[in-house]
């Protein structure tokens, strides 16, 4: 085995890939592109992204200071979240127009007072309103609805407690401290059967923006992987035999097995390159929660297996040669295979979002499984027990498709000879 | 005694079932150019890709210097310059010899040396750091000759290296060759311009079908042709009515190319009047008649009855 052959034939690759501007796009440019839209558009921001509804309204009784209507409009005005409002009120001329409004998209939300509704309130009695909520997206419609179903539920609750304190104090007469609180507690527990309180729960390793950054900067990493890894190798022996230069390469004295190392090498290294791409801008540019030290073994058990990964792209590309018989052909097929897999296999899209049916390709894909490990032991900081498991997986599926892919190789060296 | 560059004996190769090479045997010596000239689908690339080791023989016995071609030995000895190019584009002159010498294993200072001494013999020196994409094809075709002379090569196989340059580069590509026989290496030569290897080579294999037809120096082949005298008519307009009029006067068929229809006759006096009758006839006019000396493509078609570039 001569390293010099396998060298040059690999620092060939590298100066043909980092001189063409379209595979700089994709190796780099893409993926850095990729992480700033996910950190700006999918991450929220501390604290949660704050909602505003636009919402219109319209009552049948005008809208009188702190009566009826009036009163729910001032404090649905008052409302904040995160020091932005709410809802945006828009008070309009007839329940027609509030329809309409909702319907057109011009509001998310409409609210209609009808006459009585002052007097209903004022007496204690139940009092009724319409609500109009923007249909049509499914998710849309459940944050509208659990917004303005939030806000009315507090409403009521906070009405109820001042009818509870207004009974107490006015109509009940002298009775003592005691008894009052007695009466009050118990009349409230008609009001109020159950009181809950709610607490959001968010997996502690994706408690913060930066973290969740640091996912999708390593989900990056793994899409470059099947994408540059799969697409590289597929076309990297073909564009020789397109070209007439693996000819060439076999009348030199070096063996088709230098060859092939040369070209991995030279995949690796790209890929190598555009992983560190990836982590340096995400960590300096967007922040991301990403500690990798080379004197953690879990770091540099994750890495050996993100290598393995690699490794297995690239057998599936030397696959892919197998059946292309152009470098279009090749880069067509590899396109294919990998623009779905991109998004159902779990590396940049969360496994939740799936569909049930296809979840199972996160599950059994061995690149999700080696990213898996590197987010787990350099974003969330596991220890080598919790990411050995993803070694075997990883370490089969390289093998296999490698393997296969040599044999591939060594076919189209055949035509050759 | 000194050995031959390359030695082949019943050399056979088959491509599915189809017989590429038929029986080829011939030797080649040191300090001499070897010319192997034939159609396209002559076998021409196959022998000299068995040679490069990039093929393997089906039948015979190939031997380059003493080794199979095949091995590392061989493979050190070889140089070898396909038809296709194969520099790249997005890298320079410099980075492309560079390339192909750590296939061979030169380090780098030597390579760089040898890459440099290369495109200066190519005349490229002063392009070393441009990159092959703005090269014409001849300053590709020169600078692929420099990347099979990178391992300073004593056999160099060389399979058409001037298809598709116009004549004055052709002609500076092999005053280069002829200067790398005068090194005393062993030239290997594929063509189908029969006046490139009439000019370049020593000895001249013509090829036909897998074939060698005959093997010779370029004037013994010439004599081949024997007793037959080559009559060339330039006519205004040719049609296959008049080549097909013509061929009762030609031994050979006439060959007809642009304004110009060659006959092989034995004894040309006799029927020249009968010849410009049948010119006229197909409403054509003859411009001029010489009698002119043989070419290798004569040759090839008093052997084969076909003509080189069919």
């Amino acid at each position: 085995m001569k390293w010099r052959p396998i060298l040059g034939i690999a620092v060939k690759d590298l100066k043909h890939t980092f001189r063409d501007k379209m595979t700089i796009f994709w190796t780099l440019v893409f993926p850095l592109m990729f992480i700033t839209l996910s950190a700006v558009l999918w991450t929220p921001k501390e604290g949660g992204n704050p909602i505003t509804l636009d919402t219109v309204i319209f009552s049948e009784e005008g809208f009188m200071e702190d009566i009826g209507p009036g009163l729910v409009k001032r404090v649905m005005e008052m409302v904040n979240v995160s020091g932005e409002p709410l809802f945006k009120i828009r008070v309009l001329n007839s329940s027609e127009d509030v329809v309409s409004a909702v319907r057109d998209g011009k509001a998310d939300v409409g609210l209609v007072f009808p006459r009585g509704f002052a007097a209903n309130m004022t007496r204690g009695f139940p009092a009724t309103l319409k609500v109009y909520i923007a249909g049509g997206d499914v998710n849309k419609k459940q944050v509208i609805q659990g917004v303005v179903g939030g806000f009315l539920m507090a409403f009521n609750e906070n009405i109820s407690m001042f009818r509870i304190n207004t009974a107490i104090r006015y109509y009940i007469g002298n009775v003592s401290e005691e008894e009052a609180e007695f009466i009050r507690k118990s009349m409230e527990g008609i009001a109020k059967p159950i009181q809950y309180v709610v607490e959001e729960v968010v997996p502690e390793t994706l408690a913060t923006r930066e973290k969740i950054i640091g996912w999708y900067t390593i989900g990056m990493i793994g899409v470059q992987f099947m994408f540059s890894g799969m697409i590289g190798a597929s076309t990297a022996i073909i564009s020789e035999k397109e070209k007439g230069t693996l000819a060439r390469f076999l009348s030199a004295p070096i063996s088709p097995w230098e060859v092939l190392l040369g070209k991995t090498l030279a995949v690796i290294v790209s890929l190598i390159i555009s992983a560190a791409a990836c982590i340096v801008y995400g960590v300096l540019a967007l922040n991301a929660d990403i500690a990798f030290n080379p004197l953690n073994p879990a770091h540099m058990l994750s890495a050996f297996i993100l290598f393995l990964g690699g490794i297995m792209m690239i057998g599936c590309g030397l696959i892919i040669s197998i059946f292309a018989k152009t470098v279009r052909g090749a880069s067509g097929i590899a396109t294919v295979i990998t623009w779905p897999l991109m998004f159902l296999t779990g590396l940049v899209i969360p496994e939740f979002l799936i569909p049930q049916s296809l979840r199972f390709l996160a599950k059994i894909f061995p690149l999700t499984k080696a990213i898996d490990a590197v987010r787990d032991a350099v974003v969330f900081g596991a220890g080598v027990q919790e990411i050995l498991p993803s070694l075997s997986p990883v370490l089969a599926g390289a093998i296999v498709a490698y393997t296969i892919g040599v044999v591939g190789y060594k076919r189209l060296v055949k035509q050759e000879v | 005694m000194l050995m031959d560059a390359v030695e082949i004996i019943g050399l056979t190769k088959y491509y599915n079932g189809f017989k590429a090479l038929d029986r080829v045997s011939f030797k080649v010596r040191y300090g001499e150019i070897f010319g192997l000239l034939g159609p396209n689908g002559a076998g021409k690339t196959t022998l000299l890709r068995i040679l490069a080791g990039i093929l393997e023989e089906s039948e015979g016995t190939a031997k380059v210097d003493r080794y199979h071609p095949r091995s590392i030995e061989a493979r050190q000895l070889t140089g070898y310059c396909p038809q296709e190019s194969i520099v790249y584009d997005d890298h320079t002159a410099l980075e492309n010899l560079m390339f192909y010498a750590s296939l061979y294993d030169i380090p780098g200072g030597e390579a760089r040396r040898r890459a440099m001494r290369l495109l200066e013999l190519v005349g490229l020196d002063d392009k070393a750091n441009v990159k092959v994409g703005k090269f014409s094809g001849g300053m590709k075709k020169r600078l692929n000759l420099a990347a099979s002379l990178i391992n300073e090569p004593k056999i160099v196989i060389l399979d058409e290296p001037t298809t598709g340059l116009d004549p004055a580069i052709r002609r500076e590509l092999w005053d280069l060759i002829k200067g790398l026989k005068d090194e005393g290496r062993a030239i290997l030569i594929a063509t189908h311009y029969m006046e490139e290897a009439e000019y370049l080579c020593d000895r001249v294999a013509i090829m036909d079908s897998g074939r060698i037809v005959a093997l010779d120096t370029p004037e013994e082949l010439k004599r081949k042709i024997g007793d037959l005298s080559i009559v060339e008519l330039k006519v205004s307009k040719w049609s296959e009515g008049l080549v097909e009029a013509l061929k009762p006067y030609s031994e050979e068929g006439p060959v007809a190319e642009e304004d110009s229809i060659r006959l092989y006759t034995k004894n040309p006096d006799p029927i020249l009047p009968k010849i410009i009758e049948s010119v006229l006839a197909s409403g054509s006019r003859v411009s001029s008649v010489s009698i002119v000396e043989p070419t290798l493509e004569d040759v090839f078609i008093k052997l084969t009855g076909r003509r080189l570039r069919e």
